[in-house]
């Protein structure tokens, strides 16, 4: 059989042969079954091309009926149907002969008549078929509604569980960020107070001496803890044994890479248990800075020192030794391929280096905690 | 022959009628499951998830709470410590008003070593100082592999140093003569004591000059670059913490 494409108008859960009247069911078998109505739906979503269902070569679309239909309604149609549905047609022509005359003017109205016949023949032919409510029209409406919902409901997951992540995650910032912070702030306040107790310790010990030793006792003590202070500071000339390192370059080089990597040895040397270090003779302490002039040489608490430099570190000789050639960075490979300078070391025994100056120093900004 | 083909024709109608209605009734079933399939796995990862952040943020809040105890009770030691410092500071001075008034000469000598003493200390970085200045924090802990380096914290050192940085500490441990900042896998070493991140470089000195030498210089951008950076803050009042360490245990190599 041949159907127009144009006439097939299919959309799930809208039936349109339930407009026109005509068997919008596939069937007797569909009627009462929506599920089945769905199912069968469904199939056909995935194979419109094949009518499984269709076998009726009777199967007749007259032109004038505009019924759209799917394949395989034809064969659904039980033999009464089909029997009204052909004699409806047959009553048509059977009118038209009747008044010749007449043909020209009645032909239009009888067709008209016959067109509104044949879908009311098949429409009273389809009503005892209907069971009531459960039409496979509804049924599918029915699943459509269903389908829906489902959807709706899967969307509605969808962005809850959307929701929940991007929650989670601008939530986990915050909860983590607070422990990670509050982590850090005890970290610093335990820090605080072992400084404060080593404070508190010395400052016992000071009263302790005063009020329970001989004069010269105490001038002694307090000589020796002197001493000891200023040693650690820097403020006092040191000799003993340890490393020398020499840089050496020429114009060619970048100084700013000489510098990072000077500040990347001092550390090295500090991490290896260096006690005093020296640059040219000036000797670095806490605060310290390395500058970069002009590009072309480096100036060290404002003293301005050109090539080569020589450093100096006191310490455990072999430690620094092995700090600065095998130690975590090589540094002084590093010096000697990264940056293109000579670099040359080795250990001394009678290394001097030089006292700073208390005025080195700088302490103006500083309110000692009381 | 019309009828008989009619009549197979009707058979086969009705046989393939029972097939479909066999598939339908397949179908339907499978449509069934699947949808209750659907069903279930929605609810259960809605309640699985409901469940899951509510223990979640139950177990952060203890952890919070805990922490923030911690802290305090930190807090009240400390304070507690200043006061004792303070009595003793006191007793001290008495003692030494007493001295003053028995032996002046004694006194002369003992308060000349003892200003000194003091005004060394505070060079040496022995005592817990404040002034204003600046907190520049970074954090990698966010970070699969740590990225703060060794070369970090030094070029950030000398950016501050240059500037005129007066007193730095990290993470509490005091910057001394001695002091190493070594990068050990997820954390760091400064006087020879291991911190985690994240790292709090406070530094004090004018304010203005620290942030802007900070912000413009290369290892700035290299941080921010690098999603390092928590944040850098300007202070009125800052307080630096003394060196913990033994003076006497970092000085035995020098003569």
């Amino acid at each position: 059989m041949k159907f127009d494409e144009d006439e097939f108008d299919y959309k799930i859960g809208k039936n349109v042969d339930d407009e026109a009247g005509a068997p919008g069911a596939d069937g007797a078998d569909n009627a009462a079954d929506p599920a089945a109505s769905a199912a069968f739906e469904l199939r056909r979503l995935f194979k419109p091309d094949i009518d499984v269902n269709y076998d009726d070569p009777e199967d007749d679309i007259d032109a004038d009926v505009k019924i759209a239909r799917k394949p395989g309604y034809g064969a659904r149609r039980a033999p009464n149907e089909r029997a009204a549905e052909n004699a409806a047609p047959a009553a048509a022509p059977a009118a038209a002969p009747q008044s010749d005359a007449s043909a020209p003017q009645n032909a239009a109205p009888q067709t008209a008549a016959s067109t509104q016949s044949a879908p009311a023949a098949l429409k009273a032919s389809k009503t005892p078929r209907r069971k009531g409510l459960a039409s496979g029209g509804f049924g599918r409406a029915v699943i459509t509604l269903l389908l829906t919902l489902l959807c709706i409901a899967i969307g509605i997951a969808a962005a809850m569980q959307y929701k929940t992540v991007v929650a989670r995650a601008s939530e986990k910032p915050d909860a983590e960020e607070r422990i990670t912070e509050l982590l850090s702030t005890i970290n610093t306040l335990h820090s605080e107070l072992g400084s404060l107790e080593a404070e508190r310790d010395e400052l016992q010990n000071r009263l302790d001496l005063v009020e329970q030793s001989s004069q010269d006792e105490q001038l002694a003590a307090l000589r020796e803890e002197l001493t000891k202070v200023q040693t650690f500071a820097g403020l006092t000339m040191v000799k003993g044994r340890g490393v020398h390192v020499q840089v050496s370059f020429d114009e060619h080089t970048n100084v700013g890479l000489i510098q990072s990597r000077l500040l990347l040895l001092i550390n090295e040397l500090r991490a290896s248990g260096a006690q005093a270090i020296s640059i040219n003779g000036v000797r670095i302490l806490a605060m310290t800075e390395i500058r970069v002039v002009d590009e072309s040489y480096i100036s060290v608490n404002a003293l301005q020192l050109v090539a080569p430099y020589d450093i100096y570190a006191i310490g455990d000789a072999a430690k620094l030794y092995n700090g600065i050639t095998m130690g975590r960075s090589g540094i002084v490979w590093q010096i000697r391929e990264l940056t293109g300078a000579t670099c040359t070391w080795e250990t001394q025994e009678n290394i001097f280096i030089n006292a700073a100056s208390e005025d080195d120093i700088k302490i103006d900004r500083l309110e000692v905690y009381k | 022959m019309a009828g008989e083909g009619e009549k197979l024709g009707q058979n086969s109608k009705q046989n393939s009628r029972q097939n479909s209605k066999l598939v339908r009734g397949l179908y339907m079933v499978l449509l069934m499951v699947l949808f209750v399939a659907i069903g279930t796995l929605i609810t259960g990862k809605i309640a699985a998830n409901s469940r899951e952040r509510k223990a979640k943020a139950q177990e952060e809040q203890k952890l919070i709470d805990q922490y923030t105890a911690e802290a305090e009770e930190l807090n009240a030691r400390i304070a507690e410590v200043k006061n004792e410092i303070s009595g003793i500071d006191t007793r001290y001075r008495q003692v030494l008003g007493r001295l003053k008034e028995t032996d002046r000469e004694f006194y002369n000598l003992y308060d000349m070593y003892s200003r000194s003493l003091e005004t060394d200390r505070v060079l040496a970085g022995l005592t817990t100082v404040s002034g204003s200045g600046i907190v520049i924090r970074l954090d990698d802990s966010g970070l699969v592999q740590s990225l703060v380096h060794d070369s970090y914290l030094t070029e950030i050192l000398n950016v501050l140093k240059t500037a005129g940085a007066q007193a730095i500490s990290i993470n509490g441990e005091r910057i001394v003569p001695t002091s190493e900042v070594l990068c050990l896998g997820p954390s760091i070493r400064v006087n020879g004591v291991r911190l985690f991140a994240p790292y709090r470089i406070a530094a004090v000195g004018e304010p203005d000059t620290l942030l802007k030498a900070y912000q413009e210089s290369r290892i700035y951008s290299t941080i921010v670059a690098q999603n390092l950076l928590y944040d850098v803050q300007k202070y009125d009042s800052l307080t630096i913490g003394a060196y913990t360490g033994d003076p006497g245990k970092m000085i035995t190599k020098l003569f």
